[in-house]
């Protein structure tokens, strides 16, 4: 039975062994040993040895002793029991390992090679020294192997000597002036250095910050990396951990998630006690010792992950109309504009000739004929003309932001409240436009204002107008928006100047996926036609790429 | 007003600590044995020694120390009733086997204690070889976990696991050995 079951009782009593049994190993053990009078013996005798081993490797012979002496102390008769237990500690404390049982004296080979730190120092220093000045060969690697890569890396700028170039190895010291690096190691430890920062490698399970920033995510299998710095030294008991060190060498510590193990040093001897800083605890690390901190405290400071800018693709659709384009709106003798769409709720005859568009590609452009219609109102929109693209055609999903430009020359001094420009909207009592207006009745009647409009409803609204322009002017105009808002530049080719207007954020469209920009004209309350020239039409979308994680894999 | 406690002779003072300090090994291994958790293992023999310290007239002459491991044993076999005791115990029934098992069996630190009076162990340390007694050195006296071993090593846990169960094994055969050359 127990042949049968022997290797998985053996992985139970490894496990129990080292104090990390699986539920259920325990109770497999003892079904084991019940049966097995040979194995119980040995499981009784391997955990003996095991104590044993952990009391030889005890850094004091006598502390066990002296915590049994104070608590008998406090129990006894105070006085009586404390003057015989005084009575007894010179001869106690005398006891030096070279007094110590044969085991602890014999031990030392186990301990020689702390001797080489400093003999003055008490043994508890001398076991950190030891970890300071020893563990680089500990690695169990060659020396000549990588123990880390860089993995990732954003803005990065190294100083001379202090790159990365495929030689991570223990003595070597990277310099990141600025960015964000992120180190993958060979034990599974992913480190994220965010410059100016400097870090020195020791081996595949250390690292000392010389200065700077990092995080540490460890996992289970690398548990007990540590982090040195000229404070001290962290140690992580299976977490996720940030570590600071400022200028004057003093350390911060965070920790994230888990647990790590603090300790401050003087020089390069470990001086203080060990502090176990648990999920959200801070501690500053420093000459004095360790020192918790306010939980949480300075975590925000901390990158813990290289998170790569969006990938943002133009789409542009761009016209010169130098040329017919099949399949698109057709002008009065059947040329394809190269526009598509016609704002929702204007004439709808995307098929049909338009008698009012005509394109010339000789000289690179569409005329259009522009009669009395209005949005504000919804006034004949049967008869308008507002020409464009969808943008879901430009790979628009409601978020991303984008553009429409049109360059207008010669620009006419269209009659009534004539109105010329670009709009954007899902239809035409639910879109935003602006361009030139031309004020009817007013004393600058020969004149326009820049304006820019809302229609939400049918209605104009916040309409918003700026400075004077006369016609006959070339003018690139273009309606973008950025960072979902939204604003109108109209630029003057013939004077070089240029003026930008905003309004009100038309939170109306905010969430409209289906969305057209495009090109329009009006002459309302107008007794004729106007006439409007457009060189070059261009409609921009740019579409971001979905984020990738695992850099990009 | 006298105290109900009985007074001891400053001898027997003198006397309980020099037993403590004679027998603290033997004790300790014997709790661990037990099933007890490592890291309770101190705490658990202190509580042993402020018992004995409490009921030292119930001793009267015989082994010390065997008597110390029979306080444990009542000890761990209390607390394993309470739960706030079951937090310093490994498995309960693992415990409880051993609990039930080592009344007839011999007691396994007490020839392994005597073989650290005796530096058999360290003899058989320095008989590993040098890749074994490094893991030793690891996992004993630089209190590393088998997984951060395992860091070092860049091998699975398991394998540091079953590496050391392994060398306890060759240390344990090389004492009893050795234990027994030198009580012939």
């Amino acid at each position: 039975m127990f042949a049968e079951n022997g290797k998985s009782i053996e992985a139970a009593l490894s496990r129990f062994l080292d104090g990390e049994p699986n539920p259920g190993d325990g109770a497999a053990l003892a079904a084991a040993m019940a049966k097995d009078e040979r194995l119980a013996d040995e499981v009784r005798r391997l955990l003996a040895l095991d104590d044993l081993l952990r009391q030889a490797a005890e850094l004091s012979p006598t502390a066990f002793l002296e915590v049994v002496q104070t608590r008998l102390a406090a129990e006894a008769d105070a006085d009586r029991f404390t003057q015989a237990v005084l009575h007894r500690l010179p001869e106690a404390a005398a006891d030096t390992p070279s007094e110590a049982s044969p085991l602890r004296r014999r031990f030392r080979w186990a301990r020689s090679r702390l001797m080489l730190a400093s003999a003055a120092l008490a043994l508890f220093a001398l076991g950190a020294a030891w970890w300071l000045t020893a563990r680089r060969d500990g690695t169990g690697l060659s020396p000549s192997a990588e123990i880390a890569w860089l993995r990732n890396a954003q803005n990065c700028r190294w100083a001379d000597e202090g790159a990365p170039a495929g030689d991570l190895r223990p003595g070597k010291v990277l310099h990141l002036q600025q960015g964000l690096a992120e180190l993958h190691f060979r034990s599974g430890v992913r480190i994220v250095l965010q410059g100016p920062a400097s870090l020195e490698f020791l081996t595949s399970h250390s690292v000392r910050l010389l200065r700077g920033k990092l995080a540490a995510s460890v996992p289970e299998s690398a548990r007990g990396f540590e982090v040195v710095s000229p404070g001290g030294k962290v140690v992580d008991l299976g977490t996720e951990f940030g570590v600071g060190v400022e200028e004057d060498g003093s350390t911060q510590v965070y920790v994230f998630r888990g647990e790590v193990e603090a300790q401050a040093a003087q020089g390069e001897v470990l001086a203080s006690a060990i502090v176990k800083l648990k999920e959200q605890q801070s501690a500053r690390i420093g000459a004095e010792g360790v020192h918790l901190g306010p939980a949480g405290l300075g975590t925000d400071s901390f990158v813990r992950e290289i998170i790569p800018p969006p990938i943002v693709t133009p789409r542009t659709l761009a016209l010169d109309f130098h040329q017919a384009i099949t399949g698109t709106l057709p002008d009065k003798n059947g040329q394809g504009t190269g526009l598509t769409h016609r704002l929702p709720g204007t004439r709808h005859d995307l098929r049909t000739r338009d008698k009012n568009l005509r394109l010339d590609p000789a000289t690179g452009c569409l005329k259009m004929t522009i009669h009395d219609n209005d949005l504000d109102h919804q006034r004949k929109l049967y008869q308008g003309e507002y020409i464009g693209v969808r943008l879901a055609d430009l790979g628009f999903t409601g978020g991303e932001d984008f553009a429409v430009m049109a360059v207008i020359p010669n620009t006419p001094l269209l009659g009534g409240i004539g109105q010329l420009g670009l709009y954007a909207g899902v239809r035409s009592d639910k879109c935003i436009r602006g361009g030139l207006l031309r004020r009817w009745g007013s004393k600058e009647g020969g004149y326009y204002h820049q304006f820019f409009v809302h229609n939400n409803g049918g209605l104009d609204s916040r309409l918003h107008t700026v400075g004077l322009m006369s016609g006959g002017e070339d003018l690139r105009l273009t309606l973008q928006r950025s960072r979902g808002k939204y604003a109108l530049t109209i630029e003057n080719l013939t004077s070089g100047t240029s003026s930008t207007l905003s309004n009100y954020h038309p939170d109306f469209l905010d969430d409209e996926r289906n969305l057209y920009v495009g090109v329009f004209a009006a002459v309302p309350w107008g007794k004729w036609p106007g006439t409007l020239y457009v060189k070059e039409f261009k409609a921009t979308v740019w579409t971001l790429a979905p984020y990738m994680k695992n850099g990009g894999k | 007003m006298q105290s109900s406690k009985i007074e001891l002779p400053v001898r027997s003072q003198e006397w309980f600590i020099e037993n403590v300090r004679k027998y603290q090994a033997r004790l300790r291994a014997s709790i661990r044995a037990l099933g007890v958790r490592p890291e309770a293992v101190d705490d658990l023999a202190q509580d042993v020694f402020i018992l004995a310290w409490q009921k030292m007239t119930d001793f009267g002459t015989g082994d010390f120390g065997a008597w110390l491991v029979q306080i444990a044993r009542r000890l761990i076999a209390n607390e394993r009733r309470k739960e706030a005791g079951r937090r310093r115990i490994l498995a309960g029934e693992f415990t409880d086997f051993m609990l039930r098992s080592l009344a007839e069996a011999k007691e396994p630190a007490e020839q392994l204690a005597q073989a650290e009076e005796i530096g058999t162990l360290q003899d058989c340390l320095e008989r590993l070889p040098p890749k074994g007694r490094q893991m030793i050195q690891w996992r004993y006296f630089e209190q590393l976990s088998p997984g951060a071993i395992a860091s070092r090593l860049d091998r699975p846990s398991n394998y540091v696991r079953q590496s050391l169960l392994r060398l306890r094994r060759l240390l344990l055969q090389c004492v009893e050995r050795q234990s027994l050359r030198q009580n012939r």
